[in-house]
């Protein structure tokens, strides 16, 4: 299920918009949840972060699709924003909002669904995840998103976050394993590291936090690979 | 002979790795390095010693054999290098004869003093000459090409040649060492011999053709920038005499509406009025050089009907010199135009383009739908175009720009949509990588 806003104030393309949905429903067997809003006013009203989706006109006659935006995003960092406008250099902005992408009216179904997809595909990724370690001293759960690299050496694993590190037995191959869907990637032997932390490549090699990580070479590839299809799904 | 060779297999191996300290110096080292280190070394002298011996019982005095010898104690030395350090095959070869160059070198020298001045088998002409030359080498050829990072990246033809000079010139050493009839001017001529043909190896492989290719491409580029900058030059001023040409129209056209006959003005108004705002697409990115390429291409997408989406904080831009911001978002453009005209439906006609920071990179994407799959060649797609001849080196230029800022570049294919991914470092300081 997933719940999605259309903030329009011409009929005419609300209407359209409705109609769409209503043929991605169909064809893509996915469930929504539509509410719609005539004005930025209208959604700002009483909101509560209840959204997944907002679907956002740009020029709108009381209170426009940007500084709507900015107020939301000022409630709720979560909820993807895509903007539907006529003129591009008003979604020129879209990037500091935080918005997904925008599409161009007259809106196509296909244009629609190209975003739409994405943008529900963004969200199957979210929720918290925890991984429990068998510590020294007892078991230590982490929140895998604060995870930043992991490293092995002989029959033990160190798990990096901002300002922790934690030591457990373990075997490379079965953490990569365990952590491969939620966005790590190993870069070398002995170096798994969590995509979402990774600050700049330079030079061969990665930088996560302070560190640098050596990428080995034949898996540079596939790291650029992973590194982009992440930025891309995470930021627009 | 197999005496000699017994006693030789030491001091050559030492001398051996000495020479090739130098340019492996910088490799970097894979994990368990000492465990192996031990155990290859203990391999290697089982290997040595236990072909000695074989040799020795067959009896025959062949000079082959000692040919054949010395080859697979150089082999097996590239073969540990390879065990020891994460690199590529043609890294170690390049090392590899360039190591067994410079101890040849040594070797020259070294027969060159003995002959002249009658001494064998002194202990400082096994170290010596050896540690000279492999210093010289180091300060004069070495270190100069280390930092252009070009020993990553050896030319193969130039590896084959270096080597066969080198290899041709040590195995016709050893025939002159091993026959007795050469008399010492013989030897001390083919020393001098021996030693300038080895630093010809070492020429070869540090300077020749490699470098010059490369100087070709890099000089090519640099005209092709120059091309697109004069040519974006042109497009500025159309555009500027567009935008005036433009505001004089308007002002005429409120004048007109003062006259008769207003329901035929008005529809004719409209109709001027409509035309006019295609040109009115003005991007504001916060890139000057951006919104000029963008301005333009957005002309050519709204003639072939190409709806064409972007999100660009320009100022995170501000690092990429101009004429390659005119390069590199013209080039990638111009791709995806002729990527997209080939759709029929006009509603599937859409270019994508992103640029905006994460965390420490500058992140760029542009995607556009392609139905014609282009072959891939070293990552890049290889040109759909019958006349090729100046095609695919927009891509070329896109790869150029991309790591003269240290930059990596993604190209791919998924479902149809071709995908231009960068990511480049961001640099608080400009400093664009030359190769020169």
């Amino acid at each position: 299920m997933v719940k999605i806003a259309i903030v329009e104030d011409e009929i005419h393309y609300m209407e359209q918009l409705k109609a769409y949905l209503g043929q991605y429903r169909k064809d893509e067997n996915q469930l929504i949840e539509l509410s719609v809003f005539r004005d930025g006013e209208d959604i700002l009203d009483r909101y509560q972060g209840e959204f997944d989706i907002i679907l956002m006109d740009i020029q709108m006659q009381f209170m426009d699709g940007m500084t709507t935006a900015e107020k939301i995003r000022e409630l709720d960092q979560e909820v993807i924003i895509i903007f539907i406008t006529n003129m591009m250099q008003y979604a020129l902005r879209g990037y500091a909002v935080d918005a997904l992408d925008y599409i161009l009216k007259p809106v196509t179904y296909y244009a629609l669904r190209q975003k739409l997809n994405k943008a529900i595909g963004k969200l199957r990724s979210r929720h918290s995840q925890y991984l429990s370690i068998l510590v020294s001293d007892g078991v230590q759960k982490i929140d895998i998103a604060h995870i930043f690299y992991v490293e092995s050496a002989g029959h033990y694993l160190t798990y990096y976050s901002r300002n922790k590190s934690y030591i457990s037995r373990g075997t490379m191959r079965v953490v990569e394993e365990l952590l491969l869907p939620y966005g790590f990637f190993r870069i070398n032997k002995g170096t798994l590291v969590n995509m979402l932390h990774v600050n700049a490549m330079q030079n061969g090699c990665c930088i996560i936090g302070n560190q640098q990580l050596l990428v080995s070479r034949q898996r540079k590839k596939c790291f650029m690979e992973m590194l982009t299809n992440h930025i891309s799904g995470v930021v627009g | 002979m197999q005496e000699f060779v017994y006693r030789y297999t030491v001091t050559f191996t030492l001398q051996l790795v000495f020479c090739l300290f130098f340019f492996i110096m910088n490799f970097p080292k894979r994990s368990y390095f000492v465990s192996k280190l031990v155990a290859g070394t203990i391999f290697y002298f089982s290997i040595a010693y236990g072909m000695l011996h074989l040799l020795q019982r067959t009896k025959i005095n062949f000079i082959g054999f000692d040919i054949i010898y010395f080859m697979l104690l150089f082999f097996m030395v590239l073969c540990i290098i390879g065990l020891l350090y994460n690199v590529t095959v043609k890294e170690i070869i390049f090392a590899g004869i360039g190591g067994y160059a410079v101890q040849h070198i040594g070797y020259g020298l070294r027969n060159i003093f003995a002959f002249l001045f009658q001494v064998q088998g002194d202990f400082s002409l096994m170290v010596l000459p050896y540690v000279a030359v492999s210093f010289i080498v180091y300060f004069t050829v070495i270190k100069k090409n280390n930092n252009k990072g070009e020993l990553k990246d050896k030319d193969q033809r130039m590896l084959t040649l270096a080597s066969v000079v080198l290899f041709s010139n040590i195995i016709l050493s050893l025939f002159v060492d091993t026959v007795n009839s050469v008399g010492v001017k013989g030897r001390i001529i083919y020393s001098l011999y021996a030693m300038i043909c080895s630093a010809l190896a070492i020429y070869i492989e540090f300077n020749l053709s490699f470098q010059n290719k490369l100087q070709n491409d890099y000089e090519i580029m640099e005209y092709l920038l120059h091309m697109k900058n004069e040519q974006q030059k042109i497009s500025k001023e159309n555009i500027e005499l567009i935008n005036i040409k433009c505001h004089d129209l308007k002002h005429q056209i409120t004048k007109l509406v003062e006259f008769d006959n207003k329901e035929e003005q008005q529809g004719f108004l409209d109709e001027i009025s409509k035309q006019i705002s295609i040109y009115n697409s003005i991007f504001t990115t916060g890139n000057e050089a951006l919104d000029l390429v963008l301005t333009e291409k957005s002309l050519a997408c709204e003639n072939y009907g190409i709806t064409f989406s972007c999100m660009v904080d320009g100022k995170s831009l501000d690092f990429i010199s101009t004429p390659d911001i005119y390069s590199l978002f013209g080039n990638a453009m111009d791709n995806a135009i002729e990527g997209v005209l080939q759709e029929n439906n006009k509603e599937k006609r859409i270019i994508s383009m992103k640029a905006y920071e994460h965390n420490d990179m500058l992140y760029i994407h542009l995607d556009n739908r392609c139905r014609k799959i282009p072959d891939f060649k070293e990552g890049l797609p290889l040109t759909t175009k019958e006349d090729d001849s100046f095609h695919g080196f927009g891509v070329k230029s896109i790869k150029h720009i991309t790591e003269k800022y240290g930059g990596e570049l993604r190209l791919s294919i998924k479902e149809k949509q071709f995908h231009l991914d960068i990511l480049f470092p961001i640099q608080t300081e400009v400093k664009p990588k030359t190769t020169n």
